[in-house]
């Protein structure tokens, strides 16, 4: 739930990104925050969780357009994995407005992938957002280990795998070297932006 | 409302984390008061055009005082809008705190001011934390004496019969009960947690059921049993009936907890032919009181049943509107023997009667679900483990 700052003329919403352990979240969000730099507000966040580190900061979109007349800025979060951090995952994922799902391409990720993805659902579903409704945008990550020899998945079985019934924008990644970053979280960004643009329609 | 309160409620809808979002976004300036029914004092905490800048906890300040503050779960907030011109501490941003204060939460290094929670400084090394069960703040008025334990002395010796109640001022106290292996620690529990029985308050007698030591130096305030037991014998048939079996089943989970039986072997025999009456989940109010028959409280867990507790005439069975035990109708099933006859109970009288409570009695009721609910979490754990 995008939160309209009045005294600010600011809208804030929040992307989070989401996905298996080690498959690439955090890798995604230094990597913008290192090549956008210009479009970073304030310092980096980083919290130490156990398995993955818990990242956070301001990001203000260019090219987006305003809303209402009122600016932008987009939180960018990632979500600890691990089932204790409850209270972590609560805030975070509690009114997120749009979600980037960052899945592993290697071969045995497979089975990791589709059950964080099922753990997504459910946990929007405690949030009472719906999977099928929030903005949502896939990357298949580490697409480049192939050419070191590491066997992975193909884009069609992964779309088979987490997108069938999804039917969402999903990009080939390789967030190491911040390949497909950027249009990722352009394309989160667009679908979030226009679902809240939907959502002050039937406000009015 | 106070003056300058601007605006407050309550923390388990509105938690620490969101409310410092909340406050930052709108840039105010003010105090944000804490208040948990389980410390003496407030936590406050400053804010400066929406950025935390110092907070008191008890005799913590700045950061170590806010991060403190993330483990009162349970309580009241209000924001007053003020000047503040108390000393800028704290320079770490908005959400790194808040990210950090919840990871602490969550690694279980900040110390949950609740009721029930996880004894971290009593862990002793090699074994599970037990849960620790605190009480509300404690209301003097009914404290007659005071007592003082040393660290391992016994308070109450199961079997012996005896009729006093104690709460807790200072200290923790390990319960235990007797086992085929020895003295067996179930719980530990802390201030404002009561030691003793509501049976104590009617039957002559009454045999204690399960052990008390002190695990430090402990002081107990003695309660004035003459005044509570006339206050409970004030009460309709109904809701003596609805205390006594809370005890009831107080008593069986505890068996339940310790016993090393293969309870889920025993639980298929005892449900051999029962009908079931109430579904694990339903959403039902309705509560009952057993007139003829027996009833079986079940958990229903991947590997089999478990009956937590077995159930006969005046007792309940339903969901109490005041209490949360964590056993009927959310979290487990009611079956029923074949000449189960129930008669439904006015909650709404209940729950009037227990609104009219003195502060000590509704803090003992409080207590003891608080117990029922803890002990068959051990249970259920046993359980999940085997």
């Amino acid at each position: 739930m995008a939160v309209f700052n009045i005294n600010k003329r600011e809208i804030e919403c929040k992307i989070v990104y989401y996905g298996p352990g080690r498959g690439g979240k955090t890798t995604n969000l230094e990597y913008i925050f290192k090549a956008y730099k210009k479009q970073v507000k304030g310092e980096m966040v980083s919290i130490d969780t156990e398995g993955d580190r818990t990242l956070f900061f301001d990001f203000l979109p260019m090219d987006l357009g305003k809303i209402k007349g009122c600016d932008v800025r987009v939180q960018l979060f990632t979500v600890p994995g691990q089932v204790q951090y409850s209270s972590t995952r609560k805030l975070v994922l509690k009114g997120a407005d749009g979600i980037v799902f960052v899945a592993d391409s290697m071969d045995i990720r497979r089975e990791k992938n589709m059950l964080s993805l099922k753990d997504l659902q459910k946990n929007l579903k405690e949030y009472n957002l719906s999977i099928f409704k929030v903005p949502l945008v896939l990357q298949y990550n580490k697409r480049d280990l192939a050419k070191d020899g590491i066997p992975i998945m193909s884009i069609e079985q992964m779309d088979k795998d987490l997108n069938r019934q999804l039917k969402v924008p999903a990009f080939e990644g390789s967030a190491l070297n911040g390949d497909g970053v950027g249009p990722t979280l352009q394309a989160c960004m667009r679908l979030t932006l226009q679902s809240l643009q939907k959502q002050l329609k039937w406000a009015e | 409302m106070q003056s300058g309160v601007v605006f407050s409620g309550d923390l388990e809808y509105l938690n620490l984390g969101e409310l410092i979002q909340l406050i930052g976004s709108n840039g105010s300036t003010g105090m944000l008061r804490i208040i948990s029914k389980y410390v003496e004092n407030p936590g406050l905490i400053y804010f400066r055009e929406g950025n935390p800048i110092n907070a008191t906890a008890g005799a913590q300040n700045g950061l170590e005082a806010l991060y403190a503050l993330f483990g009162w779960t349970e309580g009241d907030f209000e924001f007053v809008r003020q000047t503040v011109d108390v000393k800028h501490i704290i320079k770490s941003s908005r959400m790194e705190i808040i990210l950090e204060g919840l990871r602490l939460l969550d690694d279980g290094n900040i110390e949950v001011k609740g009721a029930v929670s996880v004894d971290i400084d009593g862990k002793e090394p090699g074994k599970d934390p037990l849960p620790l069960i605190r009480g509300p703040m404690i209301d003097y008025m009914d404290v007659v004496a005071e007592e003082e334990y040393q660290d391992g002395q016994p308070i109450v010796n199961e079997g012996k019969h005896g009729v006093w109640i104690w709460v807790i001022l200072e200290g923790k106290i390990k319960i235990c009960k007797e086992t085929a292996e020895g003295m067996a620690p179930l719980l530990n529990v802390g201030a404002g947690s009561f030691i003793g029985s509501m049976s104590s308050f009617s039957a002559e007698g009454y045999v204690r059921s399960a052990s008390a030591v002190a695990s430090d130096r402990v002081i107990l305030g003695v309660l004035d049993r003459q005044r509570l037991s006339h206050e409970f014998s004030t009460f309709s048939a109904e809701f003596k009936n609805v205390l006594l079996s809370l005890d009831n089943r107080l008593k069986q989970v505890t068996d339940l907890a310790l016993s090393s039986k293969k309870n889920m072997q025993e639980a298929q025999k005892k449900l051999k032919d029962k009908k079931l009456i109430i579904k694990e989940g339903s959403e039902k109010k309705k509560l009952f009181s057993i007139r003829h028959g027996k009833a079986f409280i079940v958990k229903k867990l991947p590997q089999g049943q478990l009956v937590f507790c077995e159930l006969g005439p005046n007792d309940f069975v339903g969901r109490i509107p005041f209490l949360n035990i964590g056993h009927e109708p959310d979290s487990a099933a009611v079956y029923g023997t074949e000449d189960l006859e129930m008669d439904a109970l006015d909650t709404n009288a209940l729950a009037q009667e227990h609104s009219r409570l003195s502060g000590t009695m509704a803090n003992m009721v409080e207590n003891f679900s608080n117990f029922i609910a803890a002990t068959t979490d051990i249970a259920l754990n046993i359980e999940k483990k085997q």
